[in-house]
């Protein structure tokens, strides 16, 4: 009665395992960084902005922090069609992560802006900077050598929470194990490849950004 | 930190090829009547067929069926949840004696795992709305304009794969999903085990469902055993044939669904 692994039947769904981390990859390329753009503006207004625009952010804030990213995504999922809007699943998991993402890395770089020292602020209002080269000459420059390492974790810690899409019809990496793992009941052989899967994903996350931070801002990232 | 969690994930895939087979050995007929009871894999959340109920008590067809059988085995039952792909597993690894979860019993799965003689019978069939207009089989719905919503995990999927090229297929996570997917026009219908969920519509009164319940094709679905437990799998043969000769099979099924099944499971005694 032992349970022989049949590893050659899960590597010939390789492919379609990798298709689905190629779904994995663009949502969550797409997701985060679209949600730290705007959450350097997020974190910018929450620190220089007026004492409305501060109490409107930290009330997003609190709530895509405080609320599970799946609920988020059922109300975007389910809730928006009662009111009329119905967007494909691949966007409505989009605009989740987005939403979530911008959530959390305002949290994380609100600290760096603040840190910014008034006087160069003030060098800069000055010079007649607007809001834009503010963000782009005073504050990116500031923040990114600090933030760039809890930044980078978020990152591979969104790739993982992606796995949520399968839920909501996207056929990502965990949506596609499952539908292989149903067909063929080699449930531990293909959670295995794709527990792999994630485990090269990240890795391979975690190298690019390693370089990409010592290329553009002399941060001494490790891979591990 | 995640040199070591990689470290130590590397060492458990290494493990695993290394030791195949599992060593977990099934629990025997005897090693079951022995202990005084008996672990039942049922799905937790697939109302009437199983869920718990608001004090947390395990109700539904497979559970009933499932007490009946422990009764004929003389032990106690110990329901486990286990959600679709946790079936196999669960019986791989030994956490439970058998399944009831919903098991489709097709050849592919039967490479894996054993199974016994079917209990009931899933039978496919159609839900759409008005929308897209008058139809009078499967197959009017087979347009390259339309979206099928499927069940992930469920077997429907595969075939509206093989037998409906044109349309999309886009797939949620439960029954109740599927037809609010449907009624708030994210997907145009779906080819399905209407018995399970047909009753879901009643959440959704503005819309002007179609329905075409002529059964399309019937699978059957059965109880699953590590493979290789013959002893279990031949007493669950012998306490199914005798559970649906005397028709308490056909009786637990109207309690729960209000109705005959649209295909009744033949009793058979050649085991």
């Amino acid at each position: 009665m032992d349970y022989t692994f049949q590893w050659g039947v899960a590597f010939r769904y390789l492919p379609d395992l990798l298709g689905g981390a190629w779904v994995t990859f663009h949502l969550t390329f797409i997701g985060f960084w679209t949600g730290l753009i705007i959450a350097v503006f997020l974190a910018v207004g929450q620190v220089y902005g007026g004492r409305g625009l501060q109490r409107a952010i930290s009330a997003y804030v609190v709530f895509f922090t405080n609320t599970p990213s799946l609920v988020t995504a059922f109300f975007i999922f389910y809730g928006l069609p009662e009111v009329g809007i119905i967007w494909s699943p691949y966007v409505c998991v989009l605009v989740n992560l987005i939403l979530n993402a911008a959530a959390f890395l305002t949290d994380v770089i609100r600290g760096g802006v603040a840190s910014v020292r008034q006087a160069e602020m003030e060098a800069a209002e000055t010079l007649g900077f607007s809001l834009l080269q503010k963000v782009h000459y005073v504050i990116v420059p500031h923040v990114a050598k600090v933030l760039y390492a809890p930044i980078s974790n978020l990152y591979i810690v969104f790739i993982l929470g992606s796995a949520l899409a399968a839920i909501f019809g996207v056929e990502e990496l965990t949506g596609t194990a499952f539908n292989i793992a149903s067909d063929t009941f080699r449930t531990i052989e293909i959670y295995s490849l794709a527990a792999g899967i994630y485990v090269a994903m990240t890795i391979i996350a975690s190298a690019i950004l390693a370089l990409v931070g010592h290329w553009a801002f002399r941060v001494k990232a490790k891979i591990f | 930190m995640a040199k070591r969690i990689s470290l130590a994930f590397c060492a458990v895939l290494a493990a695993l090829f290394a030791v195949a087979p599992i060593q977990a050995e099934a629990r025997t007929l005897d090693e079951i009547i022995s202990d005084g009871t008996v672990r039942i894999g049922v799905h937790p959340n697939i109302p009437p067929l199983s869920y718990q109920d608001a004090s947390g008590e395990w109700q539904g067809f497979d559970v009933e069926f499932g007490r009946k059988l422990a009764e004929k085995l003389g032990a106690k039952p110990e329901f486990v949840a286990t959600e679709f792909n946790a079936r196999v597993p669960s019986l791989v690894s030994d956490l439970i004696d058998f399944s009831m979860a919903a098991l489709t019993r097709n050849s592919e799965r039967m490479k894996v795992i054993d199974f016994t003689f079917p209990v009931y019978t899933e039978n496919l069939a159609v839900l759409t709305t008005d929308k897209v207009g008058k139809i009078s089989t499967w197959k009017d719905l087979n347009r390259d304009d339309l979206t099928m919503v499927g069940c992930r995990g469920c077997y429907p999927v595969k075939w509206m794969e093989a037998n409906m090229p044109k349309v999309k297929i886009l797939i949620v996570d439960s029954g109740s999903d599927m037809v609010r997917t449907i009624a708030q026009g994210r997907a145009d219908g779906m080819v399905a085990n209407l018995e399970w969920h047909k009753r879901f519509t009643d959440n959704h009164t503005d819309v002007k469902w179609q329905i075409i319940d002529d059964v399309i094709r019937t699978a059957y679905c059965a109880i699953g055993v590590k493979k290789g437990n013959t002893s279990l799998r031949d007493f669950l043969n012998a306490a199914i044939y005798e559970l649906q000769s005397t028709d308490e099979h056909n009786a637990l099924w109207e309690k729960f669904w209000g109705a005959p099944p649209l295909a009744k499971v033949v009793p058979n005694p050649y085991w």
